[in-house]
This record gives C-alpha cells, sequence and structure tokens, in this order.
C-alpha cells in the first residue's frame, strides 16, 4: 500500500542520525504519508466534537438531526435535547491518520515497518453545547393561523395564514421532539385534524364556557367531573378533538371513578380563574383594583377563590394613583430578546420590585442565568423605604 | 431546515489523531497527495517519537474527555423516507458518520532539529 519506498534500514538510518537507540523504541515503526486522495473533495470531512454521552445516543442509532435558522445558529437536537453547534479554530493542526495503531509495550523482535496514511489536516471543528430549546418562535408561528371554530373548517378559504404539522414545525423551530411536545403543552396548542393550532382566545373561552356550564348544570362537585360522560354530551356542541384537549387542559386526572367506572376528573382551579380575569381584563383598558377583585370572583364558578397570585404574568397592578389601578399585561405580548424585554418592562414602567418583575423574566431564565443574575446584568438596583427596586440601566 | 446525522453501517471505526503544533509544509510546492511526512516510534515507556524532516518531537498519547465524530456531507437526490415524520421528503443532504477519535498522540514539545553530518533526502 505504501507508495514510498522507504526501507527498514531507511529507518534504523534516521533512528541512529536522531540519536536515538534501537534499543529504546518498540520494533514496530509506522511510516507516515499522505493518502492518495490527499486534498481531493471526496475527502473533505467535518469534525465534531462530542460529550461521551452524545455519542453514545449517536451510537445507538437515535435519531440526530441539525436544524438550522437563517436569523439564528444552528442546533443539533437529539430525541430530548438541542444543543448550540458552534465552529471553533485551532491554531495547531489536526491530523487524521484512520489506521494508525498505538503499539503493545511488549512487544518484542525484528524492526518493522507499518505504512500509515494521512488522509486529511484539519484547522477546524465543530463544538456543540447543550442549550435551551428555541421554543420561543412557537407561539408567534401559531398566531398565523389560530384555530377559531368548526366553521372554518372550509378548506378552500386560504385568506388565513399557513397552518403546521409536526414536520412542518420541525422545520421551522429549533428542538428536539419531545422538547417541541413540551412546548406545544405549555402554549396550550391542540392538535386538529393534523395540523398544531392555538385556539382563538374568544373561542377558547366559549369552549372551556361549555364545560363550566355542563358541571352546574349536572351539579357534579368541582372535582369528581366524569371524563367520558362529559366528552359524549359536550362533543355535540364543539368538535370531539378539541373538546377532548381543552378537557386535559383545564382539568386533571383523580385516581377516583364513579360508579360507571368513568374516571372522575378535577377543576385545575388556578387556570379556570386566571382564564376568567383574563376575558375581564381584556374587554377593558383598566380596572379599579377593588371593583376588578369583586367582579372577578364573581365570574368563576361557584367554589373557586379567586387570588392574586393567579394572575402573575398577566396583570400590572398600578399603585401610584389615588386609587389602586389593574391592567391587562401578558408576558406572551412582549418580546422575546432578553434586552428588548427588559426595555420594553422599563418603559411600561420605571421601578419594578422583584416580586413584580420576576413573572416577566421567568421564561428568560436558563441553567446559569437565574432571575438574579439577569437583574444584575441588564437592571440597576436602587432602594427606596427599604424596599429593592429595579430600573433600567441607562434611565434618564 | 433539517440535516439528519446517520452513522454508517459498520458501527463506527475508531480513528487516530495527531495535534500537531504549526503545520506540515511541503519543501516544494508540489501536491502532497502521496508525499512521505516521517517516521512515527513509540519508545517502550509508550512515548511517540516522530521524526519529521530534520526534526524530532516527542509526544504523549492522550484520551480524549470529548472525543471526536468525523462526518462526511453525503448529497442524494432520492426521496428517502424520513422515520419519526409525517411525510415523505426529499432529502438533499444528510451527514454521516464514518469515524470516531477517542485518542490522540498530542506533539506540544518543540521540535529538536536533527543535527547530522549526512543526512539523505528523506
Amino acid at each position: 500500500m505504501s507508495c514510498i519506498e522507504r526501507t527498514v534500514e531507511d529507518v534504523q538510518k534516521l533512528i541512529l542520525h536522531a540519536k536515538l537507540t534501537e534499543d529504546e523504541l518498540l520494533p514496530v515503526t509506522q511510516t507516515l504519508e499522505f493518502s492518495p486522495e490527499y486534498g481531493e473533495a471526496s475527502q473533505e470531512m467535518v469534525m465534531m466534537e462530542v460529550d461521551p454521552a452524545l455519542l453514545n445516543t449517536m451510537r445507538q442509532g437515535d435519531s440526530i438531526v441539525l436544524r438550522g435558522d437563517p436569523e439564528a445558529g444552528a442546533v443539533l437536537c437529539t430525541n430530548n435535547k438541542t444543543y448550540e453547534v458552534r465552529e471553533a479554530e485551532t491554531s495547531n493542526s489536526l491530523v487524521l491518520v484512520p489506521q494508525l495503531a498505538l503499539p503493545s509495550m511488549d512487544s518484542t523482535g525484528e524492526r518493522t515497518l507499518e505504512n500509515c496514511q494521512v488522509c486529511s489536516i484539519h484547522y477546524k471543528y465543530l463544538e456543540v453545547r447543550p442549550c435551551k430549546p428555541r421554543v420561543e418562535k412557537l407561539q408567534q408561528i401559531l398566531e398565523e393561523h389560530p384555530y377559531s371554530g368548526p366553521q372554518e373548517d372550509d378548506l378552500t378559504d386560504t385568506s388565513k395564514g399557513k397552518k403546521y404539522t409536526w414536520s412542518d414545525l420541525l422545520n421551522r423551530v429549533q428542538c428536539s421532539e419531545e422538547e417541541l411536545d413540551q412546548g406545544l403543552r405549555d402554549i396550550e396548542a391542540y392538535h386538529i385534524y393534523g395540523f398544531w393550532q392555538i385556539l382563538e382566545f374568544d373561542y377558547r373561552f366559549k369552549v372551556v364556557s361549555h364545560i363550566l356550564q355542563l358541571i352546574e348544570t349536572k351539579s357534579w362537585a368541582l372535582d369528581c367531573v366524569p371524563y367520558k360522560e362529559s366528552v359524549e354530551i359536550l362533543s355535540e356542541l364543539e368538535p370531539r378533538a378539541v373538546m377532548v384537549q381543552c378537557f386535559e387542559y383545564y382539568l386533571t386526572p383523580t385516581d377516583k371513578e364513579n360508579e360507571s367506572g368513568d374516571a372522575l376528573y378535577t377543576l385545575q382551579d388556578d387556570k379556570i380563574c386566571r382564564l376568567c380575569a383574563e376575558v375581564l381584563l381584556k374587554s377593558a383598558d383598566k380596572y379599579n383594583l377593588n371593583e376588578f377583585l369583586s367582579i372577578w370572583q364573581q365570574s368563576v364558578p361557584e367554589g373557586l377563590t379567586t387570588n392574586m397570585s393567579q394572575l402573575e404574568g398577566l396583570a400590572l397592578v398600578d399603585r401610584s394613583g389615588s386609587a389602586d389601578a389593574i391592567s391587562y399585561f401578558p408576558v406572551s405580548s412582549l418580546p422575546s430578546g432578553v434586552q428588548e424585554r427588559f426595555n420594553c418592562l422599563f418603559e411600561t414602567r420605571e421601578k419594578w420590585s422583584i416580586e413584580e418583575i420576576r413573572p416577566y423574566i421567568m421564561d428568560l431564565t436558563g441553567e446559569n442565568t437565574p432571575v438574579n443574575a439577569l437583574l444584575t446584568k441588564y437592571a440597576r438596583a436602587s432602594t427606596s423605604n427599604g424596599i429593592k427596586y429595579y430600573s433600567g440601566r441607562h434611565a434618564r | 431546515m433539517q440535516i439528519p446525522i446517520k452513522i454508517s453501517n459498520d458501527g463506527s471505526e475508531e480513528w487516530m489523531m495527531l495535534e500537531l503544533q504549526g503545520d506540515l509544509e511541503s519543501r516544494t510546492q508540489t501536491k502532497m497527495s502521496n508525499k512521505f511526512i516521517g517516521d512515527l516510534h513509540f519508545t517502550k515507556q509508550g512515548v511517540p517519537v516522530l521524526i519529521i524532516g530534520h526534526h524530532i518531537l516527542y509526544g504523549k498519547v492522550m484520551d480524549m474527555d470529548k472525543p471526536f465524530v468525523i462526518m462526511n456531507k453525503i448529497q442524494t437526490d432520492t426521496c428517502m423516507e424520513v422515520p419519526e415524520s409525517d411525510t415523505n421528503e426529499e432529502l438533499d443532504v444528510l451527514y454521516n458518520i464514518k469515524a470516531v477519535v477517542k485518542k490522540k498522540l498530542i506533539f506540544k514539545n518543540r521540535p529538536k532539529p536533527i543535527i547530522a553530518s549526512s543526512v539523505k533526502n528523506v
């Protein structure tokens, strides 16, 4: 295989010249040369640094996909994790010699030569580092075409935006499949006739109201709502797929069954109260706080108790006027970029206490950046009346 | 846009890598393919010794904390069914993992020149 005429004697002469001795060396010498195809396009290879866990995933033949995006760097995704991919450069030469062997320490005998070929030399390689799934886009994408009810099942209407299937989403969102699944759950997405959609707000409230009304009509206890019976009745009002998923979003299973063997579910109190608050808040610019609290309590099903903590990330209380006021301020309407988010928050309100600001930056935190780290980096702290406040770094 | 990374059928081989400071250059400006580079020896203590041109370099064998996978890009025009996907997609590109590098020979020490009275052109 060797392309050069190099003999054992040639090698031994060089050993002497280099002031080495045969005695101190193991008997096998590997002569290195460039392969015949060295430098050709067919030899173009990419090197990627991986951690042992990722290597294992690759060896098991699990799905690994690179997902690109025109605005952000590429990511690498396994079934359940996302890694950011960056190109690293080194001033060292990384010389690939596929067949080079490490000799065994106890080999003896006459000197022999083995030929080894260098197939390529690299100065760049890809580094991968675990990162958060880039699911912020998901809300935005699904807002292109929210589902507003069965009347829109007219497939000939192309006036609205694009609808996305699971594959379409994987093409647009840089995350693994499991993370996509969780992301869709987090924004309350529905799988309707093969497409993933969020419900238009009014329609969503309509669907949930059907459930609440049924519970009231049947005088069921809020933690004893029979699954099958409910879905059967409600599917006459709205498409079954929508009803079933909505049920699962707003109620949780208990371990109990009723006498007919039907699984019993319980209302998610906080979620229902929050939804009712959202309906009220959206319909007016702002409310007198006390009036709001009163109307709100009256609007929720009997047996549920409203609580300000249910409004985190949804509403802002303004205590600067003569009477306290509350207005709609959902975190989902704020920019997803960190600097832009902080800019927006400080434009809305000059000073924030930590309890006030935390719900509006929670989604920006990461493994190494908890809330405090974000505040240190993007805000300026000050104290007033013993309370710590945060404001913009470049505030007037 | 998605590009799958697949591992080749024979699992993946383990290849070796040398890490050198500086570049391997040819004395003449001709193509590098088929050209001789140098002799690689190992001492009885397992220390790798590389003789390239007029230099001798001592190195060491290192286990890599983070192994490298070596991939090549494959373009295909055929319609391939992608597992775990709802639709058949026409894939143009995929990366194929040919090998893994778990160990490298790293030569960090300064090369020592070989001062020889008569070194033939090797």
